[in-house]
């Protein structure tokens, strides 16, 4: 006789205890500790707190070591967590031309005021397996040369500071200056605003970005893209309490900023000019800066009056589709059981192939 | 039969002021984390969300009952368990849950498929109401895939959880456009594709999810529950409530109120019907699984819901 | 200015109150009896007091008539809300007994694409009578219920009736007597 499996409690349980296990490996390898994801794995924290739309370097670590390593997933503990913080209030606007810069590039000038300025880059570092990482004796770090004269205080864009004939169009704010919706908060809605796209982005999935950007260069979407500038470096984070009346610093954080500039053939009201695709990530995210400047690029079509015909100029199609925790839960959630809409398709079936066969027994 | 859960509420130093809901909440249970547990003082607010969210949530419930079968966009948050998996239906159970309630929570009917237990699970943790099996004795239920056989009563409340609020999207992707054509009342695209069904198989080959007018104004999806479940729906003196948490949109069909599955003069809508009872309680009337039991393809059918099985079998020893 | 309290149990208090609230704007003109009711300000009756600490917040605008300067701060420090002079984007618009009724067709009545974006009212009334009054039909009415709601002006039947001619956009309401609440959404047809 059939007997309905019971139990889903006790396997969740087991499930637990296989996990956590799983997790810790080797006992006798030392544990991980936060400080050393926090300090060693930093790119991996930076992309769980984008993605987590959380600025908590601890948590992303305690997340990112729960996860096993799996970024998603850690992502996704961080969102949840998230959830459950009240919201005191909001920062005044981020001043990145006042970002103490660690590393700033323009592809599009051979020198800008300032000087290229690499910094901590793996671009030219060829790639080839470091051994001596292998073991885990602390390798021996050479002191890096300071730059010769130091950046100013204030680095405005270099694209605003060589832009004399006006040929690169100016970045303004839009009419009456709109605060953005807050998408944390507020589901998306369209026709979504130009803040509301970038918000979205800039919490997007990094793969979806990047495959985006991707496809934009490979045709499909008029893209022809300059890397103006790309600049990495700390910003200070104010808030100004109403009752206060003024603004206080409440510390700072590592961001990457992607001014990308693209050729325009005008139109009816604008002129021919270059127009610009913009990226701004928390922590060092070179690769995430430039893919999402490239998709703002191509989300801005029907504003520039071009035909939006690639899917990365379609923005409920691009913004819809980012969420990784989004896209992450809907995908697997195909692994629960559907057997109840499995049975009704079923007998359907039946129905539908009976029929189909009585007509070929007749012909 | 009421579980007894193990996390009930303690008193303690509170965020919103009120009382405290649990003790630190750790993912894995008290059994498997103790040591994060005394490094975390953190607690969790009664049933998991702020204040505020609740408020939002709460304000989108009322204008969905006051527009039946609407769907109203709210704000969603990311909830311990991913979305796509009940999301939805756990922020509205979130902002419905008091301490006086008893709640069920189904999977395909069953109250031990792992989902149902793990989302009972987390409401017992975040919340230490008192949950039961028994469709009768809860005052909410959440569900996915299906309503309860025994016939809903007044003053209950189910949950649905939605992957999917709007019954257009597989025949129109854009949301700017399916705004528009709920807007203008514009349902002829459904029509047409369940006209085509008509015209190729002889009847409608949608065998759930099957699209339902409340109030005889919006078109909505009743989430996939088989249609067999689709007349439950009509004239419930139940609150039915609706969350698609990835979606972002809740909604809702208020107690006795008009819910028409979508038909046509000369083919009606129909209900699936099998030609065996429930091996295990011999119910006519139920939504039978089948049941694959040897390798041969042998099966037999048998109630998808458990507790309804469960309770006739009891009530005929 | 002295404040009086909010809700005792802020938590639990919300919740038993909207729990109440979703009932009775499910089966509308049933009075519901109120679970809780905190301290009110001046010029709001305690029962008001209740769903407004149940539903306003920082996310929503409110309108007061004028006069009530000490529920206007009252709610600014308990719920943080907007209060606004311009009833035309008030979320919430709270009518105590024997105040002006304003134009209720000027309310927040959503629009074709979302109508839930409109505008709840809060009246509070003298008493409510089963045996007379209005008969309401439709979504949460098992069958046509009568229901008489005391105290409201004059004119505020052909009012509410202008407010939702064009469904679904329109207003909805609660109106609440000493301990009881009674919810009239849109969608009730109405026998006056």
């Amino acid at each position: 006789m059939y007997v309905a499996v019971k139990g889903g409690e006790t396997a969740i349980l087991n499930s637990y205890r296989l996990l956590a296990r799983a997790r810790r490996g080797d006992a006798a390898v030392p544990e991980l500790s936060l400080a050393q994801i926090k300090g060693q794995l930093r790119h991996a924290v930076d992309r769980v707190m984008q993605e987590g739309s959380l600025f908590d370097p601890e948590l992303a670590a305690l997340a990112l070591k729960q996860a096993a390593g799996d970024t998603q997933e850690a992502v996704f503990l961080l969102r949840a967590f998230r959830t459950t913080l009240p919201r005191f209030g909001y920062s005044v606007p981020l001043d990145t031309a006042a970002m103490r810069v660690r590393r700033r590039v323009s592809g599009t000038f051979k020198d800008v005021p300032g000087g290229q300025v690499l910094g901590p880059t793996a671009d030219y570092t060829q790639r080839l397996l470091d051994f001596s990482l292998a073991g885990t004796g602390s390798a021996n770090l050479e002191e890096p040369t300071a730059l010769a004269e130091p950046l100013p205080e204030r680095l405005p864009c270099v694209l605003d500071v060589l832009n004399r004939e006006g040929l690169i169009e100016p970045e303004t704010p839009p009419p009456g200056d709109p605060a953005p919706t807050d998408l944390t908060r507020e589901p998306l809605m369209f026709p979504a605003a130009r803040a509301t796209r970038l918000q979205n982005l800039a919490r997007g999935d990094e793969g979806w970005l990047l495959g985006l950007a991707y496809s934009t260069q490979r045709g499909y979407a008029e893209s022809h893209p300059f890397a103006g500038e790309i600049r990495m470096g700390e910003v200070t984070v104010s808030i100004a309490p109403e009752e206060l009346g003024f603004a206080v610093d409440i510390g700072e954080i590592t961001l990457t900023e992607c001014q990308m500039i693209n050729q325009f053939a005008g139109n009816g009201s604008a002129p021919p000019q270059f127009t610009r695709g913009y990226g701004l990530v928390v922590g060092e995210a070179e690769r995430k800066a430039m893919a999402m400047a490239l998709v703002d690029r191509s989300l801005r079509a029907p504003e520039l009056g071009e035909t939006a015909h690639a899917p990365a100029q379609q923005a409920e199609f691009v913004l819809c589709h980012s969420d990784n925790v989004e896209a992450s839960g809907f995908v697997q959630h195909l692994k629960l059981p559907h057997y109840v809409d499995f049975q009704a398709e079923l007998s359907l079936l039946r129905t539908l192939r009976a029929g189909f066969d009585a007509k070929g027994d007749a012909q | 039969m009421k579980h007894s859960t193990s996390c009930k509420p303690q008193t303690g130093l509170h965020r919103e002021g009120g009382r405290a809901a649990t003790g630190p909440y750790s993912p894995y249970g008290e059994e498997a984390h103790s040591d994060a547990d005394k490094a975390s003082n953190w607690r969790y607010n009664f049933g998991y969300l702020d204040e505020n969210t609740k408020r939002m949530l709460r304000r989108g419930l009322l204008k969905a009952v006051a527009i039946p079968g609407y769907q109203v966009p709210f704000g969603s948050r990311e909830m311990p368990l991913p979305y796509g998996w009940g999301t939805g239906g756990i922020q509205l159970t979130a902002s419905l849950i008091g301490r006086q309630d008893v709640l069920k929570v189904i999977d395909q009917g069953a109250d031990d498929t792992t989902n149902a237990v793990n989302i009972r699970r987390f409401f017992g943790r975040v919340c230490g109401v008192d949950t039961t099996e028994k469709s009768a004795d809860a005052t909410l239920i959440q569900t996915r895939h299906r309503i309860p056989e025994t016939p809903l009563k007044a003053g209950q409340i189910v949950v649905f959880q939605v992957p999917e609020p709007e019954p257009l999207r597989l025949l129109e992707a854009s949301e700017v456009e399916t705004r528009k054509l709920h807007a203008h009342q514009e349902y002829g695209l459904m029509h047409v594709k369940l006209y085509e069904d008509i015209a190729r198989f002889g009847h409608i080959a949608t065998s759930y999810d099957y699209p339902v007018r409340v109030n005889g104004r919006y078109l909505a999806s009743p989430s996939p529950i088989p249609k067999f479940d689709n007349p439950k729906l009509h004239q419930s003196p139940a609150l039915l409530l609706f969350g698609a948490g990835r979606e972002k949109r809740l909604y809702a069909i208020p107690p006795y109120t008009d819910v028409d599955s979508l038909a046509f003069d000369d083919h009606p809508f129909e209900i699936q019907a099998w030609d065996t009872s429930c091996a295990l309680c011999g119910s006519h009337d139920s939504y039978l699984d089948e049941i694959v039991t040897d390798d041969a393809g042998s099966r037999m059918f048998v109630c998808s819901d458990t507790d309804y099985c469960t309770s006739r079998r009891e009530d005929a020893r | 200015m002295m404040l009086t309290a909010a809700f005792a149990q802020p938590v639990d208090d919300a919740q038993a109150t909207f729990r109440t609230l979703l009932s009775a704007l499910s089966e509308p003109l049933l009075p519901r009896a109120l679970p809780v009711f905190p301290d009110a300000p001046a010029g709001v009756s305690p029962a008001a007091a209740a769903l407004l600490l149940t539903l306003a917040d920082a996310d929503t605008a409110v309108w007061l008539p004028d006069g009530l300067a000490d529920a206007a701060a009252w709610l600014r420090f308990h719920a943080g809300c907007v209060l606004v002079s311009d009833i035309a984007v008030a979320d919430f618009v709270y009518l105590p007994q024997r105040s002006a009724l304003p134009d209720l067709p000027t309310l927040k009545r959503g629009s074709a694409d979302y109508p839930d974006r409109s505008a709840t009212l809060i009246v509070d009334v003298a008493g409510f009578d089963r045996a007379a009054g209005v008969t309401g039909s439709g979504p949460g009415f098992a069958a046509p219920r009568r229901l008489g709601i005391q105290g409201l002006a004059g004119d505020f039947w052909p009012q509410w009736t202008r407010a939702n001619c064009a469904f679904p956009l329109g207003i909805d309401a609660f109106f609440v007597a000493r301990d009881a609440v009674v919810g009239l959404p849109r969608t009730t047809r109405l026998e006056l």
